[in-house]
């Protein structure tokens, strides 16, 4: 019993730092102009967004968004190696998620991002609208949309669309996935979305 | 993705709207049917049937509302589910456990991927997909469905409510006190014993639903066991996923696992043994059984779809859908020795008048993948006839052409 409570005592400490944390800054203003993801993909931005600072994050993997994650979300992995999930996350959580494997055929792909939208989003009800190839920096690549909604189980429903891109060089996945709330914020940043996509410049480096 | 990357697959159970909701994720009384439980007299409903709570100025008025607000948007959400047949089916489920609360609770199959039903003060139950991918017969679903009535009926979430009422006012004299006394560093001690509390409470909840709900299949034929097969079950998945169902004694919200199992266990033994109706139950949802199958592939938790497929391939062995799923995991995992097992789960998922489309798609994509090109194409021309609009089809039509 002692022990459940220090436990607990230890959760309060943690919580209390946690709020101690989040009054500190958790997003950089990055854009407009050209911007480096860890040195592997290369954008331009005609706006400002901002990047998530703060959170467990994979060396290859980053979280911009322009009005806040509820609202809109942008992920760029830059490099996911065979047999890693593509976003960061710790310890436990990290094994949970599903893993990119070389030479993924597209559909397969799509269904990779939707499960590790599931598992980190807790989102669900996906719907595949479009699988298609697509061009990326001159190479060929696989672009999707898909709806989706998040929140069923919390009773704060949100329906969201999402656009995204990737090509596998050299066994490893670069991908830009973007989503956002339907209602009004994904049709109004799809335009901003599209030109990033036309910027990206690819830099392949094996880890 | 959300930069908060929230914790995911935390738990069975994830309680919204201020754990204003009861939900499955409960043990032990020790008697019989007619019996109490646990030294109880009784288990007798603490609600009236076609009672309504809330309606005056009383502190369940804002719960009420508040449970109000969520029927209606999930009345209208996209994640309801609407079909008929397996709208009807659920939903006669609990008519008829429900018994003279027919009227009184209305349920809602929603489309969340997770093991969880939930039971609002308000008569609102939802169902989630997951529960019903994962149940494999009648009983193991209406184990669940009458513990959530087992919530309604003695008006848990009211209780609830107000014992955590109780305790912050007591918390708040004390802390009062305390400070007066020159001890208010003994206020934070305070508050978490009371706390504490409050989670006991809601374990021994759990516990009468249990009770209620094997209770209610003994009344209605089913069998008992499955009850205590339901957490069998998930354990199963939790540890084929490598994840620790972890218990603490004073602040869970409901009794462990094993307590429940053994309890269940012990209980089903005391009541007349009933029927699983496993063909019925797969009748009932076969409207979104192909739904819920691709949804829970989706989920990218392969070692949990592989046990799910396993468990419907023990009652159904030929089922083209639990086929595909375990297939369709096991060549997305791709692990040492999954392709070949893949391979012989998908070639005997088409064989059956179930199998989906996607069946064809991931046999054919496999076959490609063992080198094996005149099959792949065989096999991928089959899913474009029978899904002809597929998402992919370009892609797919491409890589035939090539």
């Amino acid at each position: 019993m002692t022990e459940s409570i220090g436990r607990f005592l230890r959760v309060l400490a943690f919580a209390g730092l946690a709020l101690a944390a989040a009054a500190c800054q958790h997003y950089a203003a990055i854009g407009p102009g050209s911007y480096d993801v860890h040195g592997k993909i290369a954008v331009q931005l005609d706006s400002q967004w901002n990047r998530q600072i703060a959170g467990p994050r994979a060396p290859w993997d980053e979280s911009w968004t322009r009005h806040g994650p509820l609202l809109d979300a942008l992920v760029i992995a830059a490099g996911i190696a065979d047999g890693k999930p593509l976003i960061g996350a710790s310890g436990k959580e990290a094994e949970q998620l599903p893993k990119f494997r070389a030479g993924m055929p597209p559909a397969d792909l799509v269904t990779l991002v939707q499960g590790t939208l599931g598992a980190a989003e807790r989102a669900s009800d996906f719907e595949t609208t479009r699988i298609e190839t697509a061009r990326i920096d001159g190479r060929e690549a696989v672009r999707f949309e898909f709806t989706f909604g998040t929140g069923a189980d919390q009773g704060i429903e949100s329906d969201r669309k999402a656009l995204g891109v990737a090509v596998e060089i050299d066994g490893q996945l670069y991908l830009v996935l973007f989503h956002a709330v339907e209602t009004h914020y994904y049709d109004a940043l799809r335009p901003t979305v599209e030109t990033m996509l036309e910027s990206v410049r690819i830099r392949p480096k094996k880890t | 993705m959300n930069p908060t990357r929230r914790r995911f697959l935390g738990g069975l159970c994830l309680c919204g709207a201020g754990g204003l909701l009861a939900c499955t994720p409960t043990d032990p009384g020790r008697p019989r049917l007619d019996a109490g439980l646990g030294g109880q007299s009784d288990l007798s409903p603490r609600n009236q049937p076609g009672q309504r709570h809330g309606t005056d100025a009383d502190p369940d008025a804002g719960m009420r509302e508040s449970m109000d607000r969520m029927e209606r948007r999930i009345q209208t959400s996209r994640y309801r589910v609407r079909e008929a047949k397996v709208n009807a089916y659920v939903g006669g489920i609990v008519r008829r456990l429900a018994g003279e609360f027919a009227e009184d609770i209305r349920t809602y199959i929603v489309r969340v991927p997770d093991f969880n039903a939930t039971q609002a003060p308000n008569g609102m139950m939802q169902v989630w997909t997951g529960l019903l991918v994962r149940c494999t017969n009648e009983a193991q679903l209406a184990a669940v469905l009458g513990h959530e009535i087992g919530h309604y009926t003695r008006a848990h979430s009211r209780e609830r409510q107000a014992v955590w009422r109780t305790n912050a006012d007591i918390a708040q004299a004390l802390a009062m006190l305390l400070g007066a006394a020159g001890a208010g560093q003994l206020s934070d001690l305070n508050t978490v014993l009371l706390t504490a509390s409050g989670f006991g409470y809601n374990r021994e909840n759990e516990r009468e639903s249990d009770e209620i709900g094997i209770r209610l299949l003994a009344e209605h034929g089913l069998s008992p066991i499955e009850a205590a097969r339901n957490w069998e079950n998930i354990t199963a998945e939790f540890e084929a996923r490598g994840i620790p169902r972890s218990h603490s004694l004073l602040f869970s919200t409901h009794p462990s696992d094993e307590e429940r199992t053994a309890h269940l266990r012990r209980r089903a033994g005391e009541l007349p043994p009933g029927e699983t109706h496993a063909a019925r139950y797969r009748d009932g949802i076969s409207e979104i059984r192909e739904y819920i199958f691709e949804e829970q592939v989706r989920t990218g938790v392969h070692a949990g779809t592989i046990v799910i497929a396993d468990r419907w391939l023990a009652v159904f062995p030929d089922d083209g859908l639990a086929l595909y799923a375990k297939g369709e995991a096991l060549r997305l995992r791709a692990r040492t020795g999954d392709d070949e097992a893949a391979a012989a789960a998908l070639d005997a998922a088409i064989r059956d008048v179930h199998a989906p489309a996607n069946a064809w798609r991931g046999y054919g994509l496999l076959r490609r993948k063992l080198g094996q090109e005149a099959e792949a194409r065989e096999l991928l021309n089959e899913y474009l006839r029978r899904a002809p609009n597929a998402p992919d089809r370009d892609l797919v039509r491409r890589s035939l052409a090539g």
